[in-house]
């Protein structure tokens, strides 16, 4: 009998449900916490999610020691400093981290300060892991982007730091807490979610944990993408994209970050352009550059994004390429949301400095070469448009 | 017996470092009408020379220098000449203006625009004269400081510009040095050093420029000398004291950039300001010629005779580290003066330095309050030695590598000068919009709202109006070619304005800013510039003429950006500037940017993502060839 060797880290306990919000004092019992520090992003403060948040908590016998609302769209260690002074002021025991990938951002990086009773993160800059767990630490996305910040990545002042006890230890998606946001807000989620889903599929490292993580999270986004895209207010279909993303950003986690997640995001810090939009963009090329090296792409990425009938009538030699062509049906959906009047045009040199960061970026397992193949074989399909010297704008 | 010039000559002397020749070319009689000179001839200039999307730092990029209209002419302050580029600091197009003596010499060698292409394999400097370029081999120089490399170059004309060793070591906000003034913004001293080129020296007096119409010049120039020398700022404070006048005023308003812009006032900045600085270093004037307003100084400082800083070093190497010793200041001043590097860029990156060691990003020991270690660290920014290799590259790019966005003060990767726009949100709005990035003389909104008090600082209604309108006219007046400090006198002393209360002027502005605007009376520079060129001046509709030109060379500009790939998400502050309040403040304030950038857009005919129409181009001819 064949033995299967693989690692798969799934820490985050996830509560999916209309009352869930209610279970986080049992589940901050469970921890041996009871006196939360809520971190809040500026849109959940606004919407006033933190009364819905101290509701959760009536006659439960914990109380929410503060609530920090300065969070902006930007994690930076100012913030982080701030929040941990009022963490220790309040004599908290716990974090909450209430709204998007910043707040959960900050929430991690102030529970690395007072976890580890220090002012700075500087160590951990320069390398340092965490040596002992962190304070328990609950996540409540709001909206579905941040759902994707449910993985073992600190991202904090532009600089990426992994472990393990980065993850929170409970992730809850209620319905009350579902902001409204845009069909462009909706379909950066979806395309975010399903990036991490289909790199983890088409990792090196096979797991069949991580592959049944990144599926559910495939089927979620086909069964409710269309929907959700039409209607991106109605919070009851963003539940289950947000759930695809918390699950997809768990299966990203067990992976090599793929090469089209870190370009857009190198793009990203090149030209402040959402990496979304790069994503979007660079995925089918990305894609098609595969199937050119005769690379195989996995068939079950098909029986992922086209459900069990679509895979059975295919044959199994072409298992990959109609797999790869239901994945790109989705993004494409997703990025006609996003306007292209939002990618202008970008110097050449950028590019190439981008592609040149990508490639050095730890865990990668491309260089600075593929990265630009992509970009060329996007070249075409990118909504940039091309300078009579053949340098891309 | 010189040889005379008509008001301009229209001749280009264009260089090619790299094949070591030159040709002459001529600016279109169209492109004059369109454009003046100045910064809107220089962008148009390089509009028709510069591939998008080029690397800045590549031998693609051209360096444009372009004389004025007046310069020459004997128009007070009217000796400037103007430099445009793409900048490596901010990877967009930079204009810079200078006051220095290579302006004047390089007009009067009978060359209103030079146009440097090209890279040169070894370290050159070029000699410029009426009959063309040579270039010289000026290995002997290179490393040298701007001092000494200017004085080596005085030998071959009289008027020389030069870059120091910072822009040597390629730092991206080098500046350049002619006479004791600096083109100071953007790095255009390191696209001169990426090319090889450490200076350009004209010979200069071979030509005199006479204006066309010297009657109707000498009427205009004299009652433009009299609104100069009537006006308490440019006759009265500037004067005396200098732009460190405004010390006192900013820290009254609360826009005194105080600790990397946490604090809008210091209990301490009476050290730091025009008033004390001149008792204490016995102060003379030192300035541009021919200039009637004479707001630079010269003092005695630590025994030696030094230029003293102007407000923006005072207040970004001085208040903006917590530092309030003029004599301190005037050291970081000299060190950068020295290696050609700018004083608001080189202040703003190490304040951030500063906040990021505070707060754990970088490992230093650069302190707020504390003046050690910062004469160090210019001198490696200099040399890119160590973490000066980091700091050099500016605020932008060291924020995006060891984090700390959020306090990176800086616009489109140009650092912010010394006026903190929660004091006046108007400022902030043309921070947002300055086409070089954080820019205080593209719309120098902070005289109207906290120095003059014509407008509410903290008001919303008819901001986007005013800084269109300043735009327009401070580019019309980089354009004409004369100093900018001179529309004090020029807005503030026709009779209609000086004889109106204040708070009427206030209450116009702010409630029927598109009346009061065009109420302004800006005759005399249109006036000025018709005697050059010899064409016949009409009331209105000449000073309608003058504001078109400079909004034409102000929307180029930002053609020229969108093609690099500037659009709405580039026209923003820091965030501090937006998300954080200050104590300072009865109440937290921050600047409510988004409100105005929308009416803005709709004033200058951009599209809701900042990009000019298609219809706006038209209207304004740009894109379209002139004969």
């Amino acid at each position: 009998m064949q033995t299967l060797e693989y690692e798969f880290i799934a820490h985050p306990r996830i509560l999916y449900g209309d009352c869930s919000l209610e279970e986080i004092p049992a589940e901050l019992a469970e921890n041996d916490a009871c006196k939360p520090l809520v971190i809040a992003s500026r849109e959940a403060v606004r919407r006033k999610l933190g009364k819905t948040l101290i509701r959760a908590f009536y006659d439960s016998g914990c109380i929410i020691g503060g609530i920090y609302d300065e969070v902006r769209d930007y994690a930076g260690i100012s913030l982080a400093l701030n929040a941990a002074q009022l963490f220790r002021k309040r004599g908290c025991d716990a974090f909450i981290a209430l709204g998007d990938r910043a707040a959960a951002d900050i929430a991690r990086a102030a529970n690395i300060l007072v976890s580890h009773k220090t002012d700075t993160l500087l160590p951990f800059f320069n390398g340092e892991t965490p040596s002992r767990r962190l304070m328990p630490f609950i996540f409540v996305p709001t909206c579905c982007t941040g759902a994707s910040a449910a993985g073992r990545t600190l991202f904090i002042d532009n600089r990426r730091l992994h472990s393990d006890y980065y993850f929170p230890d409970v992730v809850v998606t209620d319905r009350r807490m579902s902001l409204p946001c845009s069909a462009r807000c909706a379909a950066e989620s979806a395309i975010l979610a399903m990036d991490n889903a289909l790199w983890s599929i088409i990792d090196d490292n096979q797991s069949p944990m991580k592959n049944a993580f990144a599926h559910a999270a495939l089927k979620l986004i086909g069964d409710n993408l269309s929907g959700f895209l039409k209607r991106p207010r109605d919070g009851k279909r963003a539940l289950p994209i947000a759930n695809a993303g918390v699950l997809a950003s768990i299966a990203a986690a067990n992976a090599r970050p793929g090469i089209v997640r870190v370009l857009g995001e190198e793009l990203e810090k090149e030209t402040s352009i959402p990496a979304a939009v790069f994503i979007a963009n660079l995925t089918p090329a990305a894609l098609f550059c595969i199937q050119k090296n005769e690379s195989p792409l996995p068939g079950d990425l098909l029986l992922a994004a086209a459900g069990m009938d679509a895979y059975a009538a295919v044959p199994t030699e072409q298992l990959g390429r109609r797999g790869a062509e239901a994945i790109i049906e989705m993004f494409e959906s997703a990025a006609n949301e996003i306007p292209e009047a939002a990618i202008s045009r970008i110097p050449a040199h950028l590019l190439a400095e981008a592609c040149n960061n990508a490639a050095s970026r730890e865990m990668v397992n491309f260089g600075a070469d593929d990265a630009m193949a992509v970009l060329e074989m996007a070249r075409q399909e990118m909504p940039w448009q091309t300078h009579d010297n053949g340098e891309r704008k | 017996m010189k040889k005379e010039i008509i008001g301009t000559s229209n001749k280009v002397l264009e260089v090619d470092l790299a094949a070591r020749r030159f040709w002459v070319s001529e600016i279109p009689v169209g492109d004059r009408e369109l454009y003046l000179g100045g910064k809107g001839m220089g962008l148009k200039l390089l509009f028709d020379r510069l591939k998008p999307g080029i690397d800045p730092l590549g031998k693609d990029n051209i360096l444009v220098l372009t004389m004025g209209v007046l310069m020459g002419t004997g128009a007070p302050c009217s000796g400037r000449f103007e430099a445009v580029t793409k900048s490596p600091l901010t990877g967009i197009m930079v204009t810079g203006s200078c006051g220095g003596p290579f302006g004047m010499a390089l007009k009067t060698s009978g060359w209103d625009a030079m146009v440097i292409h090209g890279k040169a394999d070894e370290p050159v400097f070029v000699c410029v004269d009426s009959g063309g370029a040579t270039f010289a081999d000026a290995a002997g120089i290179w490393g040298t400081g701007t001092a000494a490399a200017q004085d080596t170059l005085l030998a071959h004309g009289s008027g020389a510009m030069v870059i120091g060793q910072a822009g040597e070591n390629l730092v991206r906000y080098a500046n350049i040095r002619s006479g004791s003034r600096f083109l100071g913004r953007g790095g255009i001293g390191t696209v001169m050093g990426s090319k090889n080129l450490k200076g350009i020296v004209a010979k200069g007096r071979e030509y005199k420029i006479r204006p066309a119409d010297k009657k109707r010049f000498d009427r205009a120039n004299k009652r433009f000398l009299a609104h100069i020398n009537n006006n308490p700022v440019t006759a009265g404070s500037w004067r005396s004291y200098g732009t460190n006048a405004n010390i006192r005023i900013s820290n009254a308003a609360g826009i005194l950039p105080v600790r990397n812009f946490t604090a809008g006032s210091h209990g301490q900045a009476v050290k730091i300001s025009g008033e004390t600085m001149a008792e204490k270093f016995d102060t003379r004037h030192d300035v541009c010629k021919p200039c009637a307003i004479l707001c630079g100084h010269r003092g005695t400082i630590r025994g030696e005779k030094r230029h003293i800083p102007e407000y923006e070093t005072v207040t970004l190497l001085g208040s903006n580290l917590g530092i309030f010793d003029p004599e301190i200041i005037s050291d970081f001043n000299e060190l950068c003066a020295e290696y050609g590097m700018d004083t608001i860029s080189t202040g703003g990156t190490i304040a951030w330095a500063m906040e990021a060691a505070e707060k754990g990003l970088i490992e230093s020991d650069l302190r707020f309050g504390s003046d050690e270690g910062i004469a160090e660290t210019i001198t490696d920014i200099a040399f890119r030695r160590g973490q000066g290799a980091m700091l050099a590259d500016g605020s932008r790019m060291a924020s995006k590598t060891y984090g700390g966005e959020d306090f990176a003060m800086h616009v489109k990767g140009m650092e912010l000068p010394g006026y903190d726009p929660r004091g006046a949100f108007g400022q902030g709005l043309s921070y947002a919009t300055a086409n070089r990035g954080g820019c205080h003389l593209s719309a120098y909104m902070v005289g109207v709202e906290a120095m003059f008090g014509m407008a509410d600082p903290h008001a919303l209604r008819w901001k986007p109006y005013m800084v269109k309108f300043m735009e327009d006219i401070f580019s019309a007046v980089n354009s004409l070619h004369i100093c900018l400090f001179t529309a004090f006198a020029v807005f503030l002393e026709p009779p209609l304005i000086r004889f109106t209360p204040t708070f009427i002027i206030r209450h116009l502005n702010q409630n029927f800013s598109l009346l009061a605007l065009n109420l302004m009376d800006a005759s005399l520079w249109p006036e000025l510039w018709h005697a050059v060129v010899g064409k016949r001046y009409i009331p209105y509709l000449g000073m309608r003429g003058f504001y078109k030109a400079g909004e034409r060379a102000h929307v180029l500009e930002r053609y020229m950006n969108i093609r690099e790939g500037i659009a709405k998400k580039d026209d923003t502050l820091p965030r501090r500037l937006l998300d954080e309040g200050r104590t300072c403040d009865h109440e937290a304030k921050t600047v409510p940017l988004d409100s105005m950038l929308k009416t803005y857009y709709r004033l200058r005919g951009y599209d809701e993502n900042g990009i000019p129409r298609e219809k706006t181009l038209e209207k304004l001819g740009i894109g379209k060839q002139t004969k």
